[in-house]
């Protein structure tokens, strides 16, 4: 006995993405169908916020407040791209915000002394986890990511975007030009120089070793 | 290519971006070049870290906690577009409802307005209206009572109240005669009247009038005592014969218009800025007719005008108005035509018309 096809699958079918259904339930006021969609994104947003952070707690915030934003505007998504990308993009508009109130603040409350400063050939002085002449395995793992991390972290907003998408999260280039609404080309180019100045600032830590 | 420009090429080299020329030359200079080849493997090593980071998980309830949020919001949309507006039998009612509280919330207010906030009309009225002024300070005037009551109230003439009239209204005596004035004056009274002060009018007319009988009561009593103001504040056509016994000068008429009572001065003041000059004399003849010609001879030479002429028996009565400065001359020619005597001489102004009156009697 055939069964009667899904609606929603249907749908999926045709416009390529999975939450095309569940985001037309939701266009349509059933709460419950964004449940799906939390369900299923959740840890890639939180994941692309806090490679954007580097802080666990405030990327959970800022993935809570994406999820409301996207609820609350979900009405006018079309179904231009896939729902995960507009999804990422309203992450990525969170965590600027969050990085810019944060930077914000702590100008105001100025800087520990203990705070790496940034000079001007983008060299760091004083970074707090830096060990000459420790080896690249004595670190262990848990450190090691910490300072992959921290290093994410140094690198321009622009480029740190791009790495996180490319790199980490392997969203493709067209995607990411389309999420950053740049062209290819920029996307690439801004891809290469984050992964120059990456190596770069993992040499300064490691030295040679890498 | 120089080292920097492989350099550059090389992170799309590591993603296989490059053409496959680009690619043959960068393998080429990497065998031979230390330097970018230590270069490349520093970038694959970052590569490999980065794509090692291990995901972090969510929290628990992670899930939980964004619906709860997503609930609330939805919670509140929900009561607010469907609950309380989306249902047109809802929505409109409640509409309506809110239209008619408007409505009378603005009745209500603009009916029991306080007084100040209304625009102050009548006082730009009074500024801009002199005569409205003029009628407030009339009106505004507490008349005398009746135990100073004035001579001029006190008048037996039944035309007091149009003379008083006059006085307040202040006609210029070029207009006419005395029938053109009583003719005239009533109306620009009502005119000049304002609004404001309309109301005062009939209210002074009955204090007078109130004042009217007290005074005629009184005149018997009192008359040998004010008869002679009498005599000086009304020029009336036939004089009491009592006053023709009573010698009045000049002086005797100044000192009786200082007994007028402060508040009736006051008033005439303030509506009556010009005081008429009068001349009455009397004058006995032997000739009536005769005389009459003469003095009508005599009031033509000072280009008199005449505004009255009254012949009895025995008796007539000539009222005209003349230059001022003619009135002694006028007065010395009718001295010649019988027995004189000269019973007010009031000259306000020395400028300006007199109002002389002749009374001619038949010398027995």
């Amino acid at each position: 006995m055939p069964e009667n096809p899904d609606p929603v699958e249907a749908q999926n079918r045709t416009t390529g993405d999975d939450d095309a259904g569940f985001v037309a339930r939701c266009q349509r006021g059933e709460t419950e169908a964004f449940t799906v969609l939390v369900r299923r994104h959740q840890k890639k947003m939180l994941n692309i916020a806090y490679r954007m952070i580097g802080d666990y707690d405030a990327a959970c915030d800022v993935v809570q407040e994406a999820f409301l934003s996207a609820y609350r505007a979900i009405e006018k998504f079309r179904g231009d791209a896939r729902f995960s990308t507009w999804l990422c993009g309203i992450v990525l508009n969170h965590s600027r915000n969050h990085l810019t109130q944060k930077a914000a603040r702590s100008r105001r409350e100025a800087g520990s002394l203990d705070d790496p400063v940034k000079l001007q050939d983008g060299r760091f002085i004083n970074e707090p986890l830096s060990r000459e002449g420790a080896t690249f395995e004595q670190l262990e793992k848990r450190e090691l990511e910490a300072k992959v991390q921290e290093c994410i972290g140094f690198l321009d907003g622009e480029q740190r975007e791009v790495l996180v998408l490319r790199d980490i999260q392997g969203f493709s280039y067209e995607e990411i030009g389309i999420l950053l609404k740049l062209p290819e080309g920029t996307v690439k180019s801004r891809l290469f120089r984050a992964r120059s100045a990456l190596k770069d600032g993992l040499f300064r830590i490691f030295g040679d070793l890498i | 290519m120089t080292c920097q420009e492989i350099e550059n090429l090389l992170p799309a080299y590591l993603d296989d971006l490059l053409s496959p020329e680009e690619r043959r030359s960068i393998t080429g200079h990497l065998a031979s070049c230390h330097r970018c080849s230590r270069v490349l493997k520093g970038l694959k090593k970052t590569q490999k870290l980065v794509r090692g980071l291990e995901e972090v998980e969510p929290p628990p309830f992670f899930e939980q906690r964004i619906m709860s949020r997503v609930r609330e919001e939805a919670g509140w949309k929900h009561r607010i577009r469907q609950r309380l507006f989306y249902p047109l039998y809802i929505k409109v009612p409640i509409q309506a409802l809110a239209m008619l509280l408007v409505a009378v919330l603005a009745i209500y207010v603009s009916q029991t307005g306080d007084p100040e906030m209304k625009p102050p009309a009548p006082f730009f009225q009074s500024l801009t209206e002199p005569g409205k002024g003029r009628g407030t300070v009339e009106s505004s005037h507490t008349p005398a009572p009746p135990s100073a009551v004035t001579p001029v109230t006190r008048a037996p003439a039944g035309d007091l109240l149009k003379k008083n009239q006059e006085r307040f209204v202040a006609p210029p005596l070029e207009t006419g005669g005395k029938e053109e004035r009583k003719a005239a004056s009533p109306a620009p009274t009502r005119e000049e009247t304002p609004a404001a002060a309309r109301p005062a009018a009939p209210v002074m007319a009955a204090k007078e009038k109130d004042i009217l009988p007290a005074g005629e009561e009184a005149l018997g009593k009192t008359m040998d005592r004010a008869g002679r103001q009498d005599a000086e504040k009304v020029p009336g056509p036939l004089l009491p014969e009592r006053k023709r016994k009573e010698k009045l000068a000049d002086a005797g008429a100044a000192e009786s218009r200082k007994t007028v009572s402060e508040p009736s001065r006051s008033r005439m003041t303030a509506v009556a800025p010009r005081e008429q000059s009068v001349i009455e004399l009397t004058i006995q003849v032997r000739d009536m007719d005769a005389a009459l010609r003469e003095i009508d001879a005599h009031l033509a030479q000072v280009k008199a005008r005449i505004l009255e002429r009254q012949h009895h028996e025995g008796t007539a009565f000539l009222k005209a108005e003349i230059a001022a400065p003619n009135a002694t001359a006028l007065l010395d020619k009718l001295k010649a035509l019988g027995r004189f005597n000269l019973e007010t001489r009031s000259l306000a102004q020395p400028e300006g018309n007199v109002t002389v009156g002749i009374k001619i009697v038949r010398d027995p």
